[in-house]
């Protein structure tokens, strides 16, 4: 459980964050979104001491940052960046091994810590163990910086940006993987990014942020729906808005078991988004679609009507 | 790196050209009747008259014009060819200067002695730039490169050991061999102290720098003015306040510190060696990615830890670069030493020129050009490999 | 660590007593300058002494006239052979007539040195002095022996280029003191100043006769002079300060071996203009080991 009371950070002659206070719950994905400049990531390296906090206070579980050794905390939670900052003479199992020998874990332990890791995130020890980070592909580095942040199994995921140096497809496969690993691990994970797709597809709570203030915080769907002021509504996608919802919104939960008529010739998988299922409508021109499962087997129908929300069948 | 091979090699084409005129018409090796009088040169073909001579001589022409005919046609065979050409050519060379010297040997002046002209200085020099460009360009490795080079060492081994008695060079060294030992010893340790001693200078200067950065403005503009004093001149400012530390302190004395010999050099060695190190340094602490302290710093490492495990290991190439360039600096600025009685290398240098015997001086000054080129290859190569994911 | 640097001072303490103990046995550290002749006189010198049974340390060759008296006068070397001459320079009395006469000089020299805590032994006769020499073949052409006999061929208006270093021309006691005292005064098309002052290259110039050079400066011991056929023309007139080689030590090392004097005054004595001339010759010319020649020399000595 993080807690932020009235935090605020000022360099030289500006104020980087102004009295945020700010609840994360145990296990919860909290995205800090906004413009850049806007103190996303000053708030995010406060949390473990980078930065240190001028006024306020952050609470660890109850306990103050201040309290705490500040290289010992640091050790206690898991730190990703945009460039990875992986060490260019280490071998990737080395990489991920880091802070476990920091911590002075026993070898034959950090060896099992780092093929179970590997194994987690895609990259067989095989082939990955003993290469070089100017060898791998930006996303495969990527993952080696995840998997080196939770090495030591903290509770607390930092990450600033991650997938922002990325090309969309791999950002897209580690959004879809990060969701995967939050669901299986369920560590509490703040994620700073200025890419609002990757917000509202990651977060529980999305947290607005701009000029060092919190503007809104709730959940996607909340924001979509409610935005507090004209800032969020334009930030959220303005007119886009309701592409972005249908995004968040899973095809099985709108389908309906089949009509009596044929099915239909066009298919879209269960777990799609709204959002696609309404791109595949466009393009094959059709208002109704088949919902499959994993195997292919039909399991029901999507009309455009219900694709659209609308109450009457 | 394998390019494709076609077409005329330019560069080795040109080279050998060279080393062909210059051997055609420039003096290789002269005869002089004694130490300081000049001797008479001769170019290649006017050494002897005698067949077996210009036979040799002939065939060593031939293989030169072989080498421009196979950097003419330059494909992957003929420069594989070329590179065997050079290469026996470079070890043919000593063996014809030694049937050169039994042509031009007279009985009845014993002190006749031989000193290479500028024909075979140009020759050597071009046959091991050309050497170079043919392996870079058939993409060997380095060491594969020195191992060219054992059949040519061999050979002159063989030829001064056995047949190369009247060279004047080697008669220098012959009449003072001890000197040259000593010399070349007291050389190498000036060098190696002083290296050695600035690197460790260098490291605690640099971390205070970078804790304190006040300290930089200052730091480099005394080491920027230490630099740019005349080396002679520094000798002689250290002079009188050595003096007088070596008379006062009764140990120090002892160890012999004083206005001349080894401090002055040492220490005049010390100073000129600190700029480049203590810049080295400082630029490779620096030069790390900043995204990897961060993360460092992130996961949870102590600014020591940052320093030992991630700072240092990564600055280390870019260190090694600076050893290089500071070491081959010393080498050649110990030569001076030898002007305030430090011993060294360069007291053939000056002896020779005093004495106007400018084999003396080759004796000093050649050694000095072979060491810097041995540890100009070694720190390379080293740095090489500690690059990281480096291979040699 | 500060244990270390105790135990450090310690052991330095105690060499230090230990080397205070040891004076009276310390071998004698002989030195000399960075020429030909002073590898002569060097090794000739520690040979000597040697079969004299006194252990040396050979530091020759240790560098010019001033790095190596500095050596001296600050007790870093014990030994070397020094010019009498060279006392106008050391006591700043350069104008002084005494220099001219080879016992003055000496006697003068010795004197002043005492001061210093320093002994001049018995010098050799060779005069090691500034001259000027002219070609052999010009010399036989024209009977040229001494410098009056140069000034009446000048006066002839006989072709004559000098080549001498800087030092040479300007200096008081050089050039201008010849040209004075015997009367004759060169042309700037008559001269060709090197800027080093190195009797080698000027020798070579005269050898080479390079830019019409027929006579250069020289040293009176000088080896080259027979090789490169060049005549030493005399200074009658004696217009140039003695420079007869002596050794030159520490009256402390000196009171350590009494027997010194004894051992160097014959080899000393030995050593005449000629003889110094063909040994510097042997290391200079024939560019053989002067450990050698001196060997050599002493052996013919001792017969």
């Amino acid at each position: 459980m993080i807690e932020l009371f009235g935090v605020s950070k000022h360099f030289a002659n500006e104020t980087a964050v102004d009295g945020i206070s700010l609840q994360i719950k145990r296990g919860e994905l909290c995205v800090l979104v906004g413009t850049s400049g806007c103190g996303k990531s000053t708030t995010l390296r406060m949390i473990n001491r980078l930065i240190e906090h001028d006024a306020g206070e952050i609470h660890l579980d109850g306990q103050p940052v201040r309290s705490f050794n500040e290289v010992a905390l640091r050790r206690r939670i898991g730190y990703v960046i945009q460039s990875t900052g992986l060490f260019p003479h280490w071998t990737v199992a080395r990489n991920i091994g880091l802070v476990p020998r920091l911590l002075k874990w026993p070898k034959a332990q950090i060896s099992e810590r780092v093929e179970a890791l590997m194994q987690l995130l895609g990259l067989p020890l095989a082939e990955f163990a003993d290469k070089y980070p100017h060898q791998l592909s930006g996303g495969q580095a990527q993952r080696v910086g995840v998997a080196r942040a939770l090495a030591a199994d903290p509770d607390i995921l930092l990450m600033d940006e991650p997938f922002a140096a990325l090309d969309p497809l791999t950002r897209q496969g580690l959004q879809r993987e990060m969701i995967e690993l939050h669901a299986r691990l369920n560590k509490t994970i703040v994620f700073v990014t200025h890419d609002m797709d990757e917000a509202l597809t990651l977060a529980d709570r999305l947290v607005v942020m701009d000029q060092g203030r919190i503007v809104q915080q709730g959940t996607p769907v909340e924001l979509l729906r409610e935005p507090a002021t004209p800032f969020v509504e334009s930030l959220l996608g303005g007119l886009d808005r309701g592409l972005k919802e249908a995004a968040l919104i899973q095809v099985k939960e709108r389908m309906l078991p089949f009509g009596p008529r044929l099915l239909a010739s066009e298919r879209i998988a269960e777990t799609a988004p709204l959002s696609q299922a309404l791109s595949v409508m466009l393009w094959h021109q059709v208002e109704r679609l088949t919902v499959v499962d994993a195997e292919d087997i039909p399991v029901g129908e999507l009309s455009l009507r219900r694709l659209l929300g609308v109450t009457a069948a | 790196m394998v390019k494709p091979l076609q077409g005329p090699n330019w560069v080795l084409l040109s080279l050998i050209l060279l080393g062909v005129v210059a051997w055609l018409w420039l003096p290789v090796i002269s005869l002089a009747p004694n130490r300081i009088v000049p001797g008479t040169p001769y170019t290649a073909f006017a050494v002897s008259e005698g067949g077996l001579f210009l036979a040799l001589t002939s065939m060593l022409t031939m293989l030169m014009l072989g080498v421009a005919w196979l950097a003419w046609r330059a494909t992957r065979k003929e420069t594989w060819l070329a590179l065997g050409t050079v290469g026996v050519l470079l070890a043919l060379l000593p063996l014809w200067l030694a049937a050169a010297a039994a042509e031009l040997a007279e009985p009845d002046l014993p002190q006749a002695r031989i000193t290479l002209g500028a024909a075979f200085w140009l020759l050597w020099f071009v046959l091991l730039l050309a050497l170079i460009e043919l392996r870079t360009r058939l993409g060997l490795s380095r060491p594969m490169g020195w191992l060219l080079l054992l059949p040519m060492m061999a050979c002159w081994g063989l030829a001064l050991w056995l047949w190369l008695e009247p060279l004047a060079l080697l008669r220098e060294y012959q009449a003072r061999s001890e000197q040259f030992a000593d010399a070349l010893i007291i050389h190498l340790a000036l060098v190696g102290a002083a290296v050695a001693a600035s690197l460790i200078l260098a490291i605690v200067g640099v971390l205070a720098m970078r804790r304190c950065s006040g300290l930089q403005r200052p730091g480099f503009a005394m080491l920027n003015f230490l630099q740019t004093i005349p080396s002679l001149a520094l000798f002689g400012l250290l002079l009188a306040p050595l003096a007088w530390l070596g008379s006062q302190v009764a140990w120090l004395g002892a160890l012999g510190v004083s206005g001349i010999g080894w401090a002055p050099a040492f220490l005049a060695l010390l100073g000129y060696s600190l700029l480049p190190m203590v810049r080295n340094l400082h630029v490779a602490l620096g030069a790390v990615d900043p995204a990897v302290i961060e993360a460092a710093r992130g996961m949870g490492m102590s600014r020591r830890q940052v320093l030992l495990q991630a700072r240092l290991p990564l600055a280390l190439p870019v260190v090694v670069e600076g050893l290089r360039i500071t070491t081959i600096q010393a080498i050649g600025l110990t030569a001076v030493a030898a002007l305030i009685g430090a011993g060294g290398l360069g007291t053939f240098i000056f002896q020779g020129l005093g004495q106007a015997a400018m084999d003396m001086v080759l004796l000093g000054a050649l050694p000095i050009i072979v060491l810097a080129l041995v540890t100009d290859a070694l720190f390379g190569t080293l740095s090489e490999w500690l690059r990281p994911g480096g291979e040699l | 660590m500060r244990y270390g640097l105790y135990a450090l001072l310690v052991v330095a303490g105690s060499s230090l007593f230990a080397a205070d103990e040891a004076q009276a046995k310390d071998p004698v550290t002989v030195s000399s300058k960075i020429d030909t002749e002073g590898s002569v006189l060097g090794q000739l010198i520690i040979q000597r002494l040697e079969q004299g049974g006194i252990a040396t340390e050979d530091r020759l060759q240790l560098g010019a006239t001033n790095i190596v008296r500095q050596a001296l006068l600050s007790g870093e070397i014990d030994l070397y052979p020094e010019y009498t001459g060279n006392g106008a320079f050391f006591f700043d009395m350069t104008d002084s007539d005494v220099w001219h006469d080879a016992e003055q000089a000496y006697a003068r020299v010795r004197e002043m040195d005492e001061a210093n805590g320093l002994a001049w032994l018995t010098p050799a006769p060779a005069n090691n002095t500034w001259a000027m020499s002219v070609r052999g073949d010009l010399a036989r052409e024209h009977g040229l022996a001494s410098l009056d006999d140069l000034v009446d061929y000048l006066d002839a208006g006989g072709e004559f280029k000098f080549a001498a270093s800087a030092e040479f021309v300007e200096s008081e006691q050089a050039l201008p003191a010849f040209q004075q005292a015997y009367g004759f005064e060169l042309t700037a098309d008559q001269l060709l100043v090197l800027s080093g002052g190195n009797t080698a290259a000027t020798m070579r110039a005269a050898a080479l006769q390079t830019s019409g050079v027929n006579a250069a400066m020289t040293y009176g011991t000088d080896g080259g002079l027979n090789a490169l056929d060049l005549v030493v023309l005399e200074d009658t007139r004696g217009v140039q300060p003695i420079y007869q080689p002596a050794p030159v030590v520490r009256d402390e090392v000196l009171d350590a071996y009494p027997e010194m004097p004894g051992l160097l005054e014959p080899l000393f004595q030995s050593l005449d203009l000629e003889t110094l001339q063909q040994l510097n010759a042997q290391v200079a010319v024939e560019g053989r080991d002067p450990r050698q020649v001196a060997q050599e020399y002493l052996d013919k000595l001792q017969d």
